[in-house]
């Protein structure tokens, strides 16, 4: 009695060695799947910051300025004989202009050359 | 002979194995009380690991909160030099991609040693090539690399940091402590290869901070473009410009040439690097005459019609002749300053007094640094009248003998702007968390009022006439009226006498006259001609100009913005 008690016992805390085994394997195994989604997120989060960074460096004036001289030789300022001037918008008018505005969007060329932009929204009419 | 029966023999079996149960017992009690944890301890350096986490360093923005200075994340690479088979082949491939010498690479790939840095923090391509090439012994470590994707920039105001992140130069330097972050320490699972398997962090890293700064893109942009034709067209050998905002003296653009490139601070040379807005000192020549002007007035000795007579050009003073630039004869105090006469301000100074004049040249900042928030500013020279020799009444009010910074003469020339108050002038707005939420902000500073708003008005008016009909006509701007003052100063020679040929060219002004939003200080470093009204002035004009239209249309585009924002429902 005393025997089978004993064998029992050590067989309970074998199972219990067992299935702690088994925990930490396991645990290993979710580690590796863990350990791949963890690198590719790094590899996708890495891509992200140099592509923001390559996003900076396009949108940079001086670079902008650069590649506009070095590759459009013909470009030129518009001439005064070019341009519209207008005449300071009313308050009721802004509204209206905040859509055009906005509809012309946040361009790069709009953003580097914002001194054409009041000949650039001029309208006939206006 | 004994032979046991089998009940003995059973018993004899059965009493083994308890013997050898007990002693396994021992054992295992043994190991549990005593070694337990020394076991534990070899366990759980085989099987996990703990890591310094490096935190993010902040990035600083413009005031419109445009990248100036990001981390890019970069690969480092490394060798396990006993690992590499093939040393020769390797050293000349790796030259050839990392563009490094090829002695070198086979000198640290012959190296007894199981790590050695072959290059760090190179960039995505190059590391893209070296891992297709699959080399064994060759690895990679993730770090971070500091760039600046507007390279030149804006570069002396930012500075650099170096391989480890650390604060070198400019801004990086002196936040280095709110951008650096703290280091974290994560503790991570490994297998028997020594990877990194699970972490868990057991002291967070603390991301370092953002700048955002007063600095405006668009106008540092214009101003550096502006600066670079001009040094190209009058073949300067160096020049600086700063840009204020004159109410606030939050600093909207500050260059220098020569400039350097902070992605590759490494190839320029330390002058280069200098920040010489704030870390050069000159002789400012006329453009001090504004002090002088200022004093006069404030203590009412002078007002803007009386006569002074100007000596046709030639006066003595001690046992030095003095002479204009151009022979004058009767000028009032307003024509005085617009023709930049050293005669009729020379004049005007010794009914001032030499006291009086070193107060206000106190007063407006000189000789003294301004707190700007950049380390190497200098003081200046501004010696006290008790060590004036007999020609310094001669010298210093037309900008002689005392020396000055081009953020000091910026600085001055927004006292007049504003109205009389010097203001501390400061680069960084704000110090902003990951999600732009402000943790430190830097508001206006006045240090003191330097002259009464009647005084400014006044001298407004005269310095609108300098633009107008005098020395500065170059800066005039169509439908804009703008205040400013020319300055052609002699260097000084290595022998202590002034030269002849080198020269300092400068100007200071603000515009509008009327609401001013800009002021500026522009100075040339022998330049060729050497006339400030003739080489600084015309870029005070086009940098105004085309400031002014950003800044408006900037404005403008908000307001409405905002109006609309009002009437959404």
């Amino acid at each position: 009695m005393k025997l089978t008690k004993a064998f029992s016992i050590i067989a309970t805390v074998n199972i219990f060695a067992l299935l702690i085994v088994y925990q930490r394997t396991e645990i290993t195994k979710f580690s590796y799947k863990n350990k791949k989604s963890e690198d590719s997120l790094a590899q996708l989060m890495d891509r992200r910051d140099y592509l923001k960074f390559r996003i900076e460096y396009c949108k940079s004036l001086d670079r902008i300025n650069d590649q506009l001289f070095a590759e459009v030789s013909n470009f030129q300022l518009p001439g005064e004989a070019q341009i519209v001037m207008l005449n300071k918008p009313q308050a009721s008018q802004k509204k209206a202009d905040l859509a055009k505005v906005s509809n012309k969007g946040t361009g790069l060329l709009s953003k580097t050359f914002f001194w054409l932009e009041p000949e650039a929204q001029a309208e006939p009419g206006e | 002979m004994y032979i046991p029966t089998k009940s003995v023999r059973k018993h004899l079996i059965n009493c083994s194995f308890f013997f050898l149960l007990v002693l396994l017992l021992i054992r295992l009690s043994y190991i549990h009380f005593f070694r337990s944890n020394f076991l534990k301890d070899i366990a759980r350096r085989q099987q996990s690991v703990f890591v310094e986490v490096e935190p993010v360093r902040g990035a600083i923005l413009d005031r419109n909160l445009s990248a100036l200075a990001v981390n890019v994340p970069a690969d480092s690479l490394y060798a396990v030099p006993k690992e590499i088979k093939q040393k020769e082949k390797t050293a000349r491939l790796l030259a050839n991609i990392l563009q490094l010498d090829y002695s070198f690479l086979k000198e640290r790939l012959s190296r007894d040693k199981s790590f050695i840095w072959l290059s760090r923090k190179i960039s995505p391509e190059q590391s893209k090539t070296i891992r297709k090439l699959n080399i064994e012994g060759l690895g990679f470590i993730r770090e971070s690399k500091r760039s600046y994707p507007k390279n030149i920039l804006c570069s002396h105001v930012l500075g650099v940091a170096g391989l480890d992140n650390i604060g070198l130069e400019g801004l990086e330097l002196f936040y280095n402590q709110e951008l650096s972050g703290k280091k974290g320490w994560s503790l991570y699972l490994r297998d028997a290869r020594q990877r990194k398997l699970i972490g868990t962090n057991f002291l967070p890293a603390k991301d370092g901070f953002s700048l955002v700064l007063n600095i405006d893109e668009v106008i540092q942009f214009i101003a550096e473009t502006e600066l670079d034709k001009a040094l190209k067209k009058f073949h300067a050998k160096g020049a600086s410009i700063v840009l204020l905002d004159p109410n606030s003296g939050r600093i909207l653009a500050m260059a220098n040439r020569p400039t350097y490139n902070p992605n590759d601070f490494k190839a320029s040379s330390a002058a280069a690097r200098r920040n010489r807005a704030i870390c050069d000192f000159f002789e400012p020549g006329s453009v001090f005459k504004i002090v002088t002007a200022s004093a006069a007035l404030e203590e009412k000795k002078v007002a803007e019609n009386d006569k002074f007579f100007c000596e046709n050009g030639e006066y003595r003073v001690a046992n030095h002749i003095l002479h204009d630039h151009t022979p004058h004869g009767w000028l009032s105090f307003t024509e005085v300053i617009a023709q930049s006469s050293n005669i009729g301000v020379t004049k005007i100074a010794k009914i001032v007094g030499a006291e009086i004049l070193y107060r206000y040249i106190n007063l407006f900042g000189f000789g003294k640094t301004l707190g700007v928030d950049l380390y190497g500013e200098v003081k200046g020279v501004n010696k006290p009248p008790s060590v004036w020799s007999k020609t310094s009444i001669a010298a210093v009010p037309i900008g002689q003998e005392v020396t000055v910074t081009a953020l000091q003469l910026a600085s001055a020339i927004s006292v007049i702007a504003n109205g009389g108050l010097l203001m501390q002038p400061f680069i960084v707005d704000s110090i902003v968390d990951e999600n732009n939420n402000p943790i430190r902000k830097n508001y206006p500073q006045i240090l003191r009022r330097v002259i009464s708003q009647s005084t400014a008005e006044r001298l407004k008016k005269i310095l609108v006439e300098v633009v107008e009909s005098g020395t500065g006509k170059l800066a005039k701007v169509d439908y804009l009226k703008v205040a400013g003052k020319t300055g052609t100063a002699q260097k000084v020679e290595e022998n202590g006498t002034y030269s002849h040929s080198k020269f300092t060219a400068s100007f200071i002004g603000f515009a509008p006259a009327d609401r001013p939003q800009i002021a500026m200080a522009i100075i040339f470093d022998e330049p060729h001609p050497y006339y400030g009204g003739v080489v600084a002035a015309p870029v005070f004009k086009e940098v105004a100009t085309k400031s002014l239209r950003y800044l408006n249309s900037r404005y403008y585009i908000s307001e409405v913005s905002y109006e609309t924002k009002k009437g959404t429902p």
